[in-house]
């Protein structure tokens, strides 16, 4: 049955290539945009999970650093070492920045810490070195690709001129790449201000977190204090509440659109083919030999579509990345697998409406 | 069934069979009656719209008479459910048409082979069964030929093996000579004749052609769905040269 179903398919190649090419395109599509979410949602995070500490310490109703600012006065640092409980804690200070080359500019989430405090700096170095004093910055190493910037050059920020050290990675969000430079470079970059945004605190044990993020609220005016649990979870809402939606609606429509185009070419192939059918019919194939061979029809169109798409996406991402170098995707088995089943799904479904039509097909039909 | 020399395939008694409702009911069967036994082979003869084809598809099982009663294999038409009547057609019945109705996609070994398999042949066997018919009928070189390729000659033969390759007991041909040449038509009828002697079926055939009535065992005429009297064959054939 299922070389009949192969030879019906292969009967008129290139409805067959259109059917499977709209497979292919809807995987590769699915692909695509679930691997560039799950890049932006990585890039976004990575920064603020590779800063693990045990509180997260922002300006009050700030829940975020993904779509929010926080400011608090640095000063309220000194609290912090008074308090009973504390081992160490990091100040940052974020803020957006342009960035500017001989031959271009570019906006960046310039983080600045202090690099003798344990937390705050780059996930990940993977080209030349973190920053070690001021007037040196380490550039997201995608941004750098963008921008043609290799770690020795200069670049302007504000009317100060950094040095390159190194590139990071895990700094990509896609939208905006992070920077780093020293916290007191930070400071001065938006006007001498001893402001920081977020104060990362870790626990030395002997006070139990919770009394101890009370003790902190309590201590510092206007703060809200989160542990690293909760930071993680609010700024992964504020990701998904801005991208989701937009990657779900798209998956939505193609799988929509598959429908379509899938249900009405099997539809013509019926038609087509109507005759033989009715012979087939005629001839004593069983009940469900019909529909089986359609949903076979649509199984194989759905393994070569799949295939075919799946085999695509290395090639056009690596294209699509030669225009946009800031475009990252990170694709997961769990996500792989989402994707065959969305669309194989998706095609066994579209045999399902033109199904319908090969109950009106009568055996007598044969003899006229 | 016990007397397998003359076992009766398809009995009618007073068959109508009509078309469409009210004003615009066509009555294909007026009032017919027949029967068609093993190892014998019955020419429904009549001219076009006097109602041949119908009366195939409802020796076929595939249509219901309007009245009348009618016996596939000894058995009550409505005694049948649709699945045994599915089982009958693959198991029991061969299949030829005027426009042959092979499946274009598949070639002929797969034409056989899928026939093969309605009848609830293992792949392999109806593989081996399909080799042999093709052999014995002299055209395995088209084994894995397409449709599109064969003469018309060709294709009728290919659909003659079709209709032979599950065993059938009765075989039901609509016009099988229809797009074929004198040669090629003597020749399926030889064919055909040939088998219907070996394995004792019967053969049901609609024509209008008078080519193929020296193979008939009984001839039918057939006229506005009404039986003719039985005619002999030399009544019939002087009758035709009377009439051109
Ligand atoms: N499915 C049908 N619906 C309506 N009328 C039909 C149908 N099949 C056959 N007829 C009518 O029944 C008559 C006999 O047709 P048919 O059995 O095909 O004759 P033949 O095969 O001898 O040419 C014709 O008048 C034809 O129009
Ligand atoms: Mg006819």
């Amino acid at each position: 049955m299922i070389r009949c179903a192969w030879k019906y398919l292969r009967f008129r190649p290139s409805r067959s290539l259109l059917i499977i090419s709209s497979v292919a395109l809807c995987t590769l599509l699915m692909t695509f945009l679930i691997s560039v979410y799950r890049g932006v949602s990585d890039g976004t995070l990575d920064y603020i999970l590779q800063n693990r500490c045990d509180l997260w310490v922002l300006q009050e109703n700030a829940t975020n650093i993904v779509r929010g600012s926080s400011i608090l006065p640095a000063r309220q640092g000194n609290v912090l070492s008074q308090l009973p409980g504390i081992d160490s804690f990091s100040p940052i200070l974020l803020s957006l920045s342009v960035v500017q080359t001989p031959a271009s500019e570019g906006t960046v989430y310039l983080v600045g810490y202090d690099r003798r405090k344990p937390q705050g700096g780059p996930p990940r170095v993977v080209t030349g070195r973190a920053i070690e004093k001021d007037y040196e910055i380490v550039l997201d190493n995608c941004f750098a690709a963008k921008h043609r910037i290799v770690p020795g050059d200069t670049v302007i920020c504000n009317r100060q001129k950094l040095n390159v050290v190194g590139l990071s990675e895990g700094t990509n969000a896609f939208v905006i790449q992070y920077a780093f430079v020293t916290l007191t470079m930070a400071q001065r970059l938006v006007g001498d201000l001893k402001i920081v945004s977020a104060l990362l605190v870790n626990a030395d044990e002997t006070v139990p977190i919770r009394k101890l993020s009370n003790e902190i609220a309590g201590r510092i005016r206007k703060s809200s204090v989160f542990t690293h649990e909760q930071f993680v979870a609010a700024n992964r809402r504020e990701m998904q509440s801005g991208f989701l939606p937009f990657i779900i609606a798209v998956c939505v429509i193609s799988v929509v659109v598959l429908v379509i185009i899938l249900s009405s070419l099997l539809s013509l192939m019926i038609m087509e083919r109507r005759a033989d059918f009715a012979v087939m019919k005629t001839l004593g194939a069983s009940a469900g030999f019909l529909p089986g061979l359609i949903l076979l029809v649509a199984s194989l169109v759905a393994s070569a579509g799949i295939a075919a798409g799946l085999l695509l996406f290395a090639p056009v991402t690596s294209l699509i990345r030669l225009i946009a170098p800031e475009l990252r995707t990170v694709t997961t088995l769990f996500e792989l697998a989402l994707v065959i089943a969305t669309v194989a799904a998706t095609c066994l479904l579209s045999g399902l409406f033109p199904m319908q039509k090969l109950r009106t097909i009568y055996p007598a039909e044969t003899f006229q | 069934m016990t007397n397998l020399e003359n076992e009766t395939l398809v009995e009618m008694r007073h068959i109508c069979k009509e078309f469409g409702r009210g004003r615009q009911t066509t009555v294909a069967v007026a009032d017919v009656s027949f029967a068609v036994r093993s190892g014998e082979t019955a020419v429904l003869i009549g001219p076009s719209g006097s109602g041949k084809t119908t009366l195939l598809t409802l020796a076929a099982g595939l249509t219901s008479p309007s009245a009348g009663e009618l016996y596939l294999f000894a058995k009550p038409f409505d005694a049948y459910q649709p699945r045994e009547l599915q089982k009958l057609r693959s198991r029991n019945i061969g299949f030829i048409f005027q426009t042959f109705r092979l499946l274009d996609p598949l070639t002929v070994l797969e034409n056989l082979i899928l026939t093969g398999k309605f009848a609830g042949v293992s792949r392999v066997e109806a593989s081996a069964d399909a080799a042999r018919l093709l052999s014995k009928l002299r055209i395995e070189n088209l084994a894995d030929a397409y449709p599109f390729q064969l003469s018309q000659g060709e294709k009728q033969r290919v659909a003659a093996a079709r209709a032979m390759i599950n065993g059938p007991r009765l075989i039901i041909a609509d016009e099988p000579t229809a797009n074929l040449e004198s040669k090629q038509a003597l020749s399926l009828f030889e064919l055909l004749r040939e088998y219907v002697k070996q394995s004792r079926c019967g053969l049901l055939v609609a024509t209008h052609d008078q080519r193929i009535l020296s193979f008939a065992d009984r001839i039918l005429r057939i006229e506005d769905g009404l039986l003719a009297p039985r005619v002999s064959l030399e009544y019939y054939n002087q009758a035709w040269n009377l009439y051109y």
